[in-house]
């Protein structure tokens, strides 16, 4: 079943033409790797998604919803949770207290929320230090933060953007693991990635976007393959 | 148009020019640094009693005192930026500066009553008959401080434009303003644009404070009508933006004058908020929102 | 929560002796002033504090508290205590009108916009004559001892109906802060789009601490119409107010539970006893407002209540952001 569904999306930015026009859709249980040259648009199709940005023309459906230009709390009420590429804890707020606020969508009374956020901490391995203030984090474990921030909302798809950027290949494994344990819970993953090694190894399907159009959807080693994508990339690099 | 109107829309617009000029240095504040300085209108009201020193106890024209004051204002400026708001400043980084506001909220209010110790709580003017005199128009009246107000201030803030998109510094300026990393990135060093900018937004205040000091006398808490007003103004002219700034201040110097005509003084100061909170709420982009400094 | 709890039963304890010991009418004013502010800045410290959003218009709502008591009271003879609760009604509904528009607006301009309103008011009050006196404002009849009808002629009853008020004020920011609603405020405060992608409904929850803030600083002002038995726009309405209460919930310590009332118990004193170093000097007390503002800010942006925190060693890592957790 679809349970995210881009239909022939567009966003203009005055005359920039972030998205030219893409479809794609994410099926329940997979996970899906979003990926392009930066620039492509990654982001902006994430932010169209979750409510932070209207489309200029097309569609976006969740469950069987429209959801595009709806606010972004409903939609994550709906059940689409996202991430943002540069991290945003609360900073004063506690890792617990951090989680809680996610945890409490579901559960309104606090000794409910109190335990659901610890139990997400737990699986992520970081009960041990709950009251730690947010903004005393490192990068890995504000990365960290963020994904159980937004599974705390127990959500039936999480946008992923970008959350093993800027870590050591320990921590990306640890991270790639985490992701895999979210969908052994029910949970779809959609992720932006730029590490091609974790895509490749962690996605059931690519999509790959260049100049705000799709050049290819297909399982990992097809995508590795296609002379198209491969243009893209070292077209990049030319840059 | 009968004279009367004529006079009270020539005379918004004398006294705009000189809101505008006001308005500039916080506008520049605000486009390059992103911080709301609440301490502005105390700054003004210091501009004002130096520009009363000087002409009392240096015995200077109210004109001539003008570079004095801005050569003190750019160094209160500059010491200000660096001592005082750039610690705070850094510690906050990315997101609203709400810091910055509440410091200066305390030095707004502290430079205030300071000044009510120092100087008391009595309106005082510069000495001599200048601010007096006149020159007739056909039916039209116009003091002398009027006139000069208006085109000091016109001229002030063409060469501050010119400053920003003509020189290298002011291009910097400009830059950081509007993005802070990128303009990083190509080794301009913010700080210093920062302490540029803050001190030169004082300095063009300095002027400003001169020019109103021959239109209303001073007193501790003059800043607080004209600070907050210059909010007004930067918003109407669009935040950020130099020129908007000073057709802001014309604006706002119009609907004061105009409406002083038709109801009493208090109901247009309300009006004057009443339109600042409508243009918040449906342009905060401003009404002459060009993208400049 | 403990540590609340016994620091809570130490301050009721104090408080209740606190009148036997200061009996001299001059002291005991100074203490109920203090009281009084303690509690606007806990009424503050749910908008301004916990929610992050800086208000400058508070007068705007503590005005409409101590006007609208006044006129039910001495147009229909109305009993105050019922016009208390009136007034808290219509500062509600004038903290969701000024809060519609004033919420997509952020930090600094949220401030600007609060200030212009809370200014519009008291323009619209300074010209209505025939209705509420205009600039010279409103005398409270006097009854006496009439405390049915929120007068005494003894300080020892304003003493303790201050003291109530601090108490519900205290209970509101704990029951806040240990909610959802608490934890979603808090949120928003560190960063609101993030607090958007969670689910929090931003908007409504700032709305609804707006509300719950201004009709407590509604009661406040009727308490002082009461107290001072007169008012004037420029004594309920003025900008020095709005800003008064926000400095002492910041410089005590915004956001958190006790922070607001610390802030009081230090700042009101103080500038007593400014005022009689300096022989009444004006502006030396709000000189020294500013400069604590500036010095707090500074260098210790959370407030006195990290200090004090910090000074008795109670709690290594301080959760700034849900105190009472």
């Amino acid at each position: 079943m679809e349970l995210l569904e881009y239909r022939g999306v567009a966003k203009h930015f005055g005359g920039l033409r972030a998205i030219e026009e893409v479809s794609f859709h994410v099926g329940e249980g997979e996970i899906v790797g979003l990926i392009g040259p930066n620039g492509a648009g990654k982001t902006t199709l994430f932010a169209m998604a979750s409510g932070f940005q209207p489309t200029t023309r097309g569609e976006v459906w969740f469950a069987g919803r429209r959801i595009d230009g709806r606010p972004p709390p409903e939609i994550c009420r709906l059940g689409l949770a996202r991430t943002f590429q540069i991290v945003r804890p609360f900073g004063e707020m506690s890792m617990l207290d951090n989680v809680m606020v996610g945890a409490f969508l579901r559960h309104p009374d606090r000794p409910r929320a109190h335990d659901r956020a610890v139990a997400v901490l737990e699986r992520f391995g970081m009960a041990d230090r709950l009251e730690q203030p947010a903004r005393t984090l490192t990068l890995a474990g504000r990365k960290r933060l963020e994904v159980a921030k937004a599974l705390a909302t127990e959500p039936r798809l999480l946008l992923l953007d970008e959350v093993m950027a800027g870590l050591t290949p320990v921590e990306t494994a640890e991270m790639m693991d985490l992701i895999r344990t979210v969908r052994r819970g029910g949970t779809t993953v959609l992720l932006v990635e730029h590490n091609m090694h974790a895509v490749m190894r962690l996605c059931d399907r690519v999509v790959v976007i260049h100049h705000g159009r799709k050049i290819c959807d297909s399982d990992p080693a097809t995508v590795a393959a296609d002379p198209d994508v491969i243009a893209a990339y070292l077209g990049e690099d030319e840059d | 148009m009968s004279s009367t109107i004529t006079q009270a829309l020539l005379n918004g617009i004398a006294s705009g020019a000189i809101y505008g000029l006001i308005a500039l240095g916080l506008s520049l504040q605000f486009g390059v640094m992103k911080i709301i300085n609440f301490a502005h209108g105390s700054f003004l009201m210091i501009a004002m009693y130096l520009a009363l020193w000087g002409c009392r106890h240096l015995g200077l024209h109210p004109l001539a005192v003008i570079p004095l004051v801005m050569a003190a204002l750019y160094v209160v400026g500059h010491v200000t930026q660096r001592w005082l708001i750039e610690p705070i400043y850094r510690k906050e980084a990315t997101r609203e500066p709400i810091g910055v506001l509440i410091f200066t909220t305390g030095l707004w209010i502290f430079l205030d009553n300071l000044f009510l110790v120092l100087a008391g709580p009595d309106f005082q003017s510069p000495p001599g008959d200048w601010p007096n005199e006149v020159v007739m128009v056909g039916d039209l009246i116009f003091t002398y401080p009027q006139v000069a107000g208006f085109i000091v201030a016109s001229a002030v803030t063409l060469l501050l434009v010119t400053f920003l998109r003509g020189t290298r510094i002011g291009r910097m300026i400009r830059a950081t303003g509007q993005d802070r990393e990128a303009a990083s990135v190509l080794g301009i060093d913010s700080a210093a644009v920062y302490q540029v900018s803050f001190a030169l937004g004082l300095a063009v205040l300095g002027v400003a404070g001169s020019l109103l000091l021959t239109i209303v006398p001073v007193d501790p808490f003059i800043g607080d009508s004209y600070g907050i007003r210059a909010f007004v103004v930067v918003v109407l002219g669009g935040i950020g933006s130099v020129g908007g700034a000073f057709w802001g201040g014309i604006l706002v110097g119009i609907i004061e004058s105009m409406g002083a005509q038709f109801m009493p003084v208090t109901y247009s100061e309300a009006m004057i908020f009443a339109i600042f909170l409508g243009v918040l709420y449906f342009r905060p982009a401003g009404l002459f929102g060009l993208e400049e400094a | 929560m403990r540590q609340d709890r016994l620091i809570g039963c130490a301050a009721a304890a104090v408080l209740a002796v606190l009148p036997l010991v200061f009996d001299n009418p001059y002291t005991l004013s100074v203490v109920i002033l203090t009281l009084l502010y303690a509690y606007l800045a806990l009424s503050w410290n749910i908008i301004g504090g916990i929610a992050g959003q800086l208000s400058l218009g508070h007068a705007a709502y503590f005005g409409i508290g101590g006007y609208t008591s006044t006129y039910l009271f001495l147009t229909y003879g109305l009993s105050p205590w019922l016009g208390m609760l009136a007034g808290a009604v219509l500062a509600s509904a004038a903290a969701a009108l000024i809060g519609l528009p004033c919420f997509r607006l952020r930090g600094a301009y949220f401030a600007l916009a609060t200030l212009a309103a809370a200014v519009i008011l008291r323009v619209i009050v300074e010209n209505s004559h025939e209705l509420l006196g205009g600039p010279r404002g409103m005398e409270v009849r006097l009854l006496h001892d009439a405390p049915w009808y929120f007068q005494h002629t003894r300080k020892e009853f304003y003493y303790a109906v201050v003291v109530a008020l601090v108490a519900v004020a205290l209970f509101a920011n704990y029951a806040v802060l240990r909610s959802r609603f608490g934890y979603y405020l808090t949120a928003i405060r560190n960063d609101e789009e993030a607090a958007l992608a969670l689910g929090v409904n931003a908007r409504r929850c700032k709305l609804q601490a707006a509300v719950l803030s201004a009709a407590l600083t509604a009661v406040g002002g009727t308490f002082y119409a009461q107290y001072v038995l007169f008012i004037s726009p420029d004594k309920v309405f003025g900008g020095h107010l709005s800003v008064q209460i926000a400095v002492i919930c910041i410089i005590g310590g915004r956001g958190t539970l006790w922070g607001p009332a610390l802030g009081a118990l230090l700042l009101l004193p103080a500038e007593e006893v400014a005022r009689f170093v300096t022989g009444g000097a004006p502006g030396a007390a709000m000189m020294l407002y500013g400069l604590l503002l500036m010095v707090v800010i500074r260098f210790e942006p959370r407030g006195l209540i990290a200090l004090a925190r910090r000074a008795t060693g109670c709690r290594a890592a301080p959760r700034a952001g849900v105190e009472v957790a």
